[in-house]
Formats: C-alpha cells, structure tokens, sequence
C-alpha cells in the first residue's frame, strides 16, 4: 500500500464523520480493502510504532469502506429494482419440448452412445477426455441415472471452475487493448474467476465485481479486467471499457457507435458515450518500479466527479461534455448531476446485471449454449441485439428469463441444459437433415488450446508432472509456467473464444507441429512410454488397436477402421513401428482435436 | 482502355468478388462486360503473376532515434553530438555509423517528416503496422497480411507471410480478421531451418502415415459427424504436407548461399536474416518482416547502445539493397526500414534518448520508390517536422502504390464494417516522381 503513516493518521478524520450504513451482500465482498494488509512491517524501526501503523491501517481501511459506503447510499438515490429470486421451474424434458417445437419438423439425430457422450462432457465440462479405464467403468454401468450423476460429479469438480475460468479469462484477454499482460495479471484473473465459479457465485455477482471493482492486480484478480484497457498512462479508456462490458455481459456490440452513428443497430453515437461516461476517471496506478518483481497496477475508482466528453465531429479539436446514461433504460429522467466515478462504475454494473434488462441472461445463455451444442440462437455470440433475429427464440427467451429469476445460477444453467436431449444428441454434418438446422444435432467444434494439451496429455503422457490437478489455478497455485509446454501449446493453438466457429480455422504451424514435432515424436516412440504400455499389455494387434484408440480418442474403432489398420500393420511388418504410425495418424486427425 | 485497369479493382488474389470494387467497375462501361467472371479471374491472375511485387520490412523494435540514424542534427546540441556523414548522394547526409547504406543512398528515400501522436510501444507497433489504433472490436489485419491478400498467389505452397527474429507476436504484425490463410510464419533464427518443418521421421515413412491418416479419417469421423470438419483439416494438411514436401523449402536453407555473399550481409542474425528474406522473396512470398534482434529503445546509455545496434543494421540493409538490385528484384521489391516512433530531442539525465512520435524518419528504398531524395525534413532542434508531414496511413498508402495495389481497397471486418487498408492515406507522390 503506498500510504505513509502521516497519510494514514490523516485521513482516519473521514472516519469519524462517516456514516454508518448497511451494505447489501453483494456490493462489499469484493472491494473492502483488506485490514491491515501490506503494512509493510519493513518500515517500521520498533514493535509499538509497527502496532500503531497496522491500527491505523486497520481504521483507515474502516474509513474508506465507510466513506465507500457513503457513496453508494448518493448512489442509491438512483431508483433501481431490488434483486429478487425465483427458484427456476424449467425442467431439461421441458426444454426439450421447446427445442423440439422449434426443429419445424426435422427429425432430430439420436441421442449419442455412452463413449461420445463421456468424451464430450468431459471435454466441456473439465476440459479433459476421460481415461481408458473411465470410459470402461461408465459403460459398464447400468444404471439409466449414470448420465445425470456424472453430470452433477462433473459440475462439482475443482476442474470445472478451472475450465470456466480459463474460458473467461480468455474472453477477456483475446480483446486486451493494453498491451503488458504482466501488469494486467491474467494468472491473478483466472485465480480469482476460478474461485467464484468454484463457490458458484451468481453470475451478476461475478460482473458486477468485473465491471466496478477496485483495488491491486496482484491481490484482487477481477480488477484485471479494467486493467486490460488501460490507456497509457492516462487511467483505463472509458470507451474501450464501455465497449467490452457491453459486448461481454450484454452482447451488444454498442462499441460500434463510437465514431458514428451505428450503421445496423439503433445506438446513436451520443448513447455509446453516455454509456463510456460511467467508467470516466478510472485510474490505473503503477506500484513500484518496473524492475522490481513485485511491480503491478492498482484500479482505482477516486471518489470524484469525473468529466467525460465526445469529440465533437466538426470540430475535432473541441469535446462536447457527456452525462452517464444507460442506452437500455428507457426513463426520460436524467440521472442526478455529481455522480462520483465510484458511484458510476456501480450505477453500471446494476444496470448491466440488473433483472430489468434481458440482454445480460441472453448473452450469457447463449454463450454457454454455443459451447455445449456447437450452435447458438445468435451467431456471433457476442453480438445479440437489439435487432437480430434468433434462432428459437422461445428456447432462448424461457431459457434466459427463468435462469435471470432465479438469481443468475450458473450450474443450475449448466445442468439443466446438460441433461437434454439436445445435448446428448449425436453430432451431424451438413450433410444431413439434423446437421443443417440447428439444434437437431450436436455441432462438432474445434477444442480450445487448455482442451488440445489436456488431450495430447492424456494421448501421450506428454507432461512428466501429469495433467492439470483439480483446483490447480485456485489461490495456492504457483503461476504457471511461462515457458513450458502448456505455456507453448497456449500460444500456438490459443483462439478467441468470442471468433465465430467458421473462422477458428486450423494454422499451418498447428499442423506442423502435430506431424513434425520432435516431442510429440519422442513421446509416441519413447520406450516404455504410453504406446509402449498398451503393446505389451495387449499382444494381441486387435485388442492392442482398440487399447490405442481409446487412449488417444476416447472410442472403440469401427469394423472398417480396424480392417485398415491391421492391414497397414501387416504391411509395415514391424508391429512396434506400425502402432507408432497409427498413433500418428490418430493424433493427427480431425477428430482429435475436435469435440464431436 | 486498358483491360488491367479494369479488371484489377474488382478482384481480389482469391478471385473474390468485392462488392464495391464491383460497384465501382460497373460504372467504367462496356470493355470489361464481354469477358466471363472465370475470365476476369484469369486475367486478374496473370497481372499479379507478373510482376510478383513483394515486400520487405525491417524492423527497428523498440523506436530508433532519428538523430542517430537518418535525421542527425550535428550543428544543434539536441543533435547529442552525432556527426552526420556524406552519402553517394551529394547534398543528402546521415548519421555517422551508417556509411554502408550512405553507400547506396540513391536507391534510398528517406521520409524525415513522419509524424504521428502514438508514443507507447504497443500501440504504436500495432499502428505501424496495421494503420489503425488497437481496438477491442475489430483485430485490423496486418499491412503485409493486407498486401498479401491482394497479390500472392493462392497455389503458392509456402506461407504468403514470414517474420525472421523477434521474440513471438508482436503487436499488429498477424493476418488480423483475414483469417490463418494470410498469418504470418515465424522463424526465430534465420540460420536454422524453421521448427517442425522437416518430418520426424524418414519421408518415406511419413508419407505412409499421410497415407494411412487419409484413410482413417474417410472412414472415421469424416464419414459422418465430421465430414465438414474433416474436408476442412485435410485441406489443411494437404497445405503444410505440401509446403514440408516443397521444393522450395529450399529458400529456407542459407547453406546454398556462396560464403561470401553470406559475409556481405554479416554473419549476425540481422544480415542472415536480410539473405533468408531475399531468398523467401525470390521464391514467391509477398512479404517478409526482419527484426532487428536488439531493442532500440534507447532510454539509457543510448551511445554504448548504438555502437551494437547499429552495425549489423547498416550491413544488412545496405547488402539487401544492392543484391536485390545485382538480381533485378529491386525495382519489385519494396524495402522499408523503420521502427514504432522516433525519439526526444532533448538527451535525458540517463544518456538516453525517450519516445517521441511526433517527428522521425522512414527510409524505403525498390518497388519503383525514386532513390536519391529526402522527403520532408525538421526544424534545426528536430522539435518539429518542416514541411510535408506524412503520417501513418499515408505511409501506409504509399507502400500500396508500392506494390500496386489500390489503397481505398477495403477488406469487410467481421462486425461487418468496411475497413480501408490504408485507412484514408494518400500515397506521398514525391516517393514516385
């Protein structure tokens, strides 16, 4: 914290005039600064003096929690809804219903075998395939609720706020305007969103904490994403910022508006900086010295009025002054004059994550659709209204709005979408009926990069630590490894998970990669390696193929898959070098590095 | 009227319609309206194939200081005592340390008045190279991804674009929303062959596992769920099976080079990577990036700095122009040397130069750029650019007439809004006159 003493002594007489107020739950977890934190017992030459720093420390964060508080009751005088909640009554038959109704009567694919089933949820849910012996225990089980069960299994496990929370982080990261991860913490940002969706705190809750908090990137991680569009040295770009909380929470590409009038949509240039006007005045500090390991950034909201203007387009020189409005809210009554930039960032985020405004449910809903089915009601995802036609549009608005009253619970959304039909449906090409219209099928979809390492992982035994442990991006965790192979794989396979599926197109040095590397080469042939296993296991080439297969891509090979591979095995002769050859072959296939 | 002129706007190097360009070739009467859209295609095709213009940046990563370079102000003490040397061309001096490209100053051009407000390194890298500003909406295409889209040609079986040196992405430098077809490929070291490009086993053994993995997949998945994906994987890998198994994978190999052609550029990896970009150019990419592998942000100590980074870049460069021109590939062949700002006038308390966007220089020299002038210049105390000011896009308009492309070609970004290549530049006319 970089206070001196005398700062802090000082400014304990805000205290004392404070006032004393409730705080609702979901305001405070997040921004009361920590008691005591950092006191920097560095500085002090003898215990009494420590004990006296650390107690005005202590009052000091009381003051500005009280002060905080002040501010928001100001803020308060802004009428907006209480939050109330509604157990969801949707069941996963009755969505099925609606998603029937909405096929316009194509028939829809069957439901998928248990092997495609265990591969795509695991792969959606933690990021991995299953194991061999995974896969063989769920078939041999025989009870009808085993789906539902591993479902709820998977929906608990650590890996799947990890999973969630690497999703996210890219969400955020791909569109990074500023240009020095180091200081935007990404490691810190995915901790933190690992945590909430462990604790699977309400999604309006996790915004909120995105879109207004406050604080340093290295301790509170949801501040990253303001950090991400810092604007040189002048505080974070309000409309950069504006931008992305538009286009992330609410789908609303409104960003578009900035320099004119938007050319498809209805927002006018001045709504799209009304809206930029809430994050006016957003500081980023810089802590400490570039050199120094500790070096990093503090999002500060001073509790100031700040000012915000457009340029004024026939005279770019000039700025015309631009009061905060949310472009949703259709009230004709101006908000008060002097609201603080804290007050702000919080009017913003209510009215982004309030229950009075369907856009934040839709795109959410429709994000986490996309990632389960491989289609979505509204292609690009992020990019959802006012104007665009959905695909069944029942599905997603009941959807939506049940999610919405029932306070935003992510796995409930999760789990009521996983135990559809519609989801455990086969995959489907265009070139069936079911492949064309969306939602009769489940859509094949290329995995993301944590998804490929998890994979060659699992193929391979690539990694000699083993795979990512359950809650390994939790708090404790060491930061990742900048230079290792998940660090590289990251690089090379890395895609915005925003990019609409038909450009997440394969790259030449994927591919390269793949079929040439060097470690992949080592790890297929090494001996006594996970090829080498299967073989002496299996003497038998029929049993050691079906061995290789469910390794590398978690399934039985059909009658014709296996005729051709053990007829190139006899053909190459040299059995060890023919499974190398095969193993090749599969990890290099489409079906590898996709979830069908 | 010139068949060319018509058919070159409505085109592009995929043989894509653009709806605007179409617009605009309607309204040039009737010459084009007898041939087919298949002949419009082949003639556009041809013209590109002939002229095989191409592109080559060097990068100054880190922002280089005019006053050391090609603006030195020796009769000034914000000139920090740089002595400014005779060039080929009378009348025309650069800094000392850089009597090698003095040496062909009249296949050079120099720009001192680029001017531009962009003074942080990302953003301004990103600029430079994109000619927009960073914005979380659209991720603008590279320039050279740009140029490549118009001129390269879809059957060349190597990458359109490479980058020698540097350390990963850089800001703006990839294909942006144009998709993986025009991202760049990486070489890290200009004296090794570049990473997984040689099979991991024997060819013959690795065409059988093409052979196999063929297979596999018409049976498999692609024989039903993932027919689309696998047509799509499998032109894929015909691309990158075909450019390991290419011929001219040669051009990556500076072992086929004579010693002392390798010598001329300098045995460092800036000179080595001048020689692999001539290569790669000669064979058919559109466009090459070489990075200076030192960081010319030169905030402390800028003198002990200089005397390493300057050397490596004054042979390279200067080796780069005269065997382009030795091979008759100068005159089709852009060559731009520049970095993401200049710097300060004044000399900091640290010895050190610090950002400065607001005048500085870019030198460019082949692609029909008149060598032998200066365009622009600076006040006496470097403060200010004196005179016609060129600034990003019109930087970037320029390389497009470069390399004959037209710069109000507009590319439709994925939010679907048209975007300039050259976001509104004019070409500076003196560079061709």
């Amino acid at each position: 914290m970089a206070i001196s003493r005398w700062q802090a002594l000082g400014l304990l007489g805000l205290g004392a005039t404070a006032l004393s107020l409730t705080i609702s739950g979901r305001l405070d977890a997040q921004q009361r600064p920590r008691p005591g934190a950092s006191p920097g017992g560095r500085i002090a030459p003898d215990r009494a003096e420590a004990m006296e720093i650390v107690r005005a420390l202590q009052d000091l964060a009381g003051a500005v929690e009280r002060e905080q508080a002040r501010l928001r009751a100001q803020a308060g005088q802004v009428e907006r809804p209480e939050k109330v909640v509604t157990p969801p009554s949707l069941t996963a038959e009755q969505l099925d219903a609606m998603v029937r109704s909405a096929l316009g009567g194509t028939e829809p694919a069957p439901v998928a075998d248990d092997e495609t089933f265990l591969r795509r949820l695991w792969l959606d849910l933690v990021d991995a395939p299953p194991t061999p012996e995974q896969i063989q225990a769920f078939k041999a089980d025989d009870d009808p609720g085993k789906r539902a069960r591993m479902i709820d299994l998977l929906l608990d496990d650590d890996r799947f706020a990890a999973s969630r929370a690497r999703y996210w982080r890219d969400v955020i990261r791909y569109r990074a305007t500023f240009e020095q991860p180091r200081l935007v913490n990404f490691p810190q940002l995915e901790s933190w969103l690992a945590e909430q969706f462990r604790k699977n705190r309400p999604w309006d809750e996790i915004a909120t904490d995105l879109i207004a908090g406050t604080g340093p990137t290295t301790e509170a991680g949801n501040v990253s994403f303001a950090a991400a569009h810092l604007d040189g040295r002048q505080g974070v770009s309000a409309p950069e910022f504006a931008g992305e909380v538009s286009r992330i929470f609410l789908g609303v590409q409104i960003q578009c508006a900035q320099c004119h009038d938007h050319p498809t949509d209805p927002w006018t240039r001045t709504q799209f900086h009304e809206f930029a006007a809430f994050f006016a005045g957003t500081q980023g500090r810089r802590v400490g010295r570039p050199q120094d390991p500790d070096y990093h950034l503090e999002i500060v909201s001073p509790p100031r009025v700040p000012r915000y203007g457009m340029p004024d387009l026939d005279d770019p020189s000039q700025s015309i002054p631009v009061a905060p409005k949310f472009f949703l809210d259709a009230s004709a009554e101006p908000l008060p004059a002097g609201l603080t930039v804290p007050q702000r960032r919080e009017l913003a985020a209510s009215y982004v994550t309030g229950q009075d405004n369907p856009w934040f449910s839709r795109a959410f809903v429709n994000r986490v659709w996309y990632d389960l089915m491989g289609d979505a009601f509204y292609l690009p995802i992020d990019d959802l209204g006012p104007d665009r036609d959905p695909v069944a549009p029942e599905v997603i608005a009941t959807l939506a709005d049940q999610w919405q009253q029932g306070g935003y619970d992510i796995r409930w959304l999760y789990r009521t979408i996983l135990n559809t039909e519609a989801y455990q449906r086969q995959s489907a090409s265009s070139a069936s009926a079911s492949g064309r219209t969306p939602f009769a099928s489940n859509c094949p979809s290329r995995l993301r990069a944590d998804q490929i390492a998890d994979a060659l992982d699992r193929a391979l035994g690539l990694f000699p630590s083993g795979p990512r442990r359950a809650g390994s991006s939790g708090p404790q965790a060491p930061r990742p490894a900048r230079f290792g192979p998940r660090f590289f794989l990251d690089q090379l396979f890395g895609v915005d998970p925003s990019t609409p599926a038909d450009e997440v197109l394969g790259t030449i040095p994927q591919a390269l990669f793949l079929m040439n590397s060097p470690l992949l080469e080592r790890a297929i042939a090494r001996p006594r390696g996970t090829l080498d296993r299967i073989l002496a296991e299996h003497p038998n080439n029929p049993e050691a193929l079906e061995a290789v297969y469910l390794q590398v891509l978690a399934r039985s090979p059909s009658a014709e898959e296996q005729r051709l591979c053990l007829e190139y095995l006899t053909d190459v002769g040299d059995r060890r070098e023919g499974f190398q050859d095969v193993m090749w072959a599969l990890i290099n296939s489409a079906e590898f590095i996709s979830r069908r | 009227m010139d068949l060319k002129s018509i058919v070159r706007v409505d085109l592009d190097g995929a043989g894509a319609l653009r709806r605007r360009g179409f617009l605009k070739t309607v309204g040039l009467g009737m010459g084009a309206a007898g041939l087919s859209f298949t002949d419009r295609m082949a003639v556009h095709a041809a013209s590109m194939r002939s002229r095989h213009r191409a592109m080559i940046l060097l990068w100054m990563n880190g922002g280089p200081s005019q006053f050391e370079t090609f603006d030195p102000k020796p009769e000034h003490p914000n000139g920090g005592g740089t002595r400014a040397i005779e060039t080929s061309v009378p009348g025309i001096r650069i800094a000392e340390g850089w009597s090698r490209v003095a040496g062909v100053m009249e296949d050079i051009a120099l720009i001192r008045s680029m001017t531009n407000t962009e003074g942080n390194h990302q953003r301004a890298t990103y600029q430079l190279h994109t000619g927009y500003a960073p914005t979380a909406s659209v991720k603008h295409p590279s320039f050279g991804a740009s140029a490549a889209r118009e001129l390269a040609d879809a059957s060349f079986d190597l990458p359109h674009l490479v980058q020698i040196g540097g350390r990963g992405a850089m800001p703006g430098s990839g294909a942006g929303f144009l998709g993986t077809a025009f991202e760049p490929f990486h070489v890290d070291d200009p004296s090794q062959p570049p990473a997984n490009a040689e099979p991991a086993v024997p060819r013959d053994r690795f065409s059988r596992r093409l052979g196999l993995l063929s297979g596999l997949e018409r049976a498999g998945f692609g024989a039903s769920a993932g027919a689309d994906v696998v047509a799509q994987h499998q032109e894929l890998y015909r691309q990158s099976s075909g450019m390991v198994l290419s011929p001219r994978m040669e051009a990556f190999d500076l072992g086929q080079e004579p010693e002392a052609l390798r010598d001329s550029y300098g045995r460092n990896p800036f000179g080595q990577g001048c020689l692999l970009a001539r290569r790669l150019v000669e064979t058919g990419v559109t466009f090459v990036e070489v990075r200076s592998p030192g960081n010319w942000d030169t905030h402390v100590d800028q003198a002990d700095r200089l005397a390493e980074l300057i050397p490596p870049v004054d042979q390279g460069f200067a080796a780069l122009i005269a065997d382009l021109k030795d091979r008759g590939m100068l005159d089709s062949t852009l060559v731009v040397w520049m970095g993401e700002f200049g710097r300060s006038p004044t000399i900091n308390p640290n010895a050190g130069r610090d950002h400065f966007p607001r005048a500085f220089s870019v030198a460019l020299a082949g692609g029909g750029v008149r060598g032998g002038q200066v365009i622009g210049g600076t006040s006496p105390d470097g403060t200010d650019i004196a005179g016609s000011p060129v600034t990003v896009p019109n930087l970037l308009a320029s390389f497009c007439q470069a390399l004959g492309i037209d710069p109000t070609i507009e590319h439709m970004s994925p939010i679907g809004r048209p975007l300039k290549i050259a976001d509104g530049g004019i070409p500076v006319k003196e560079l061709f006159s």
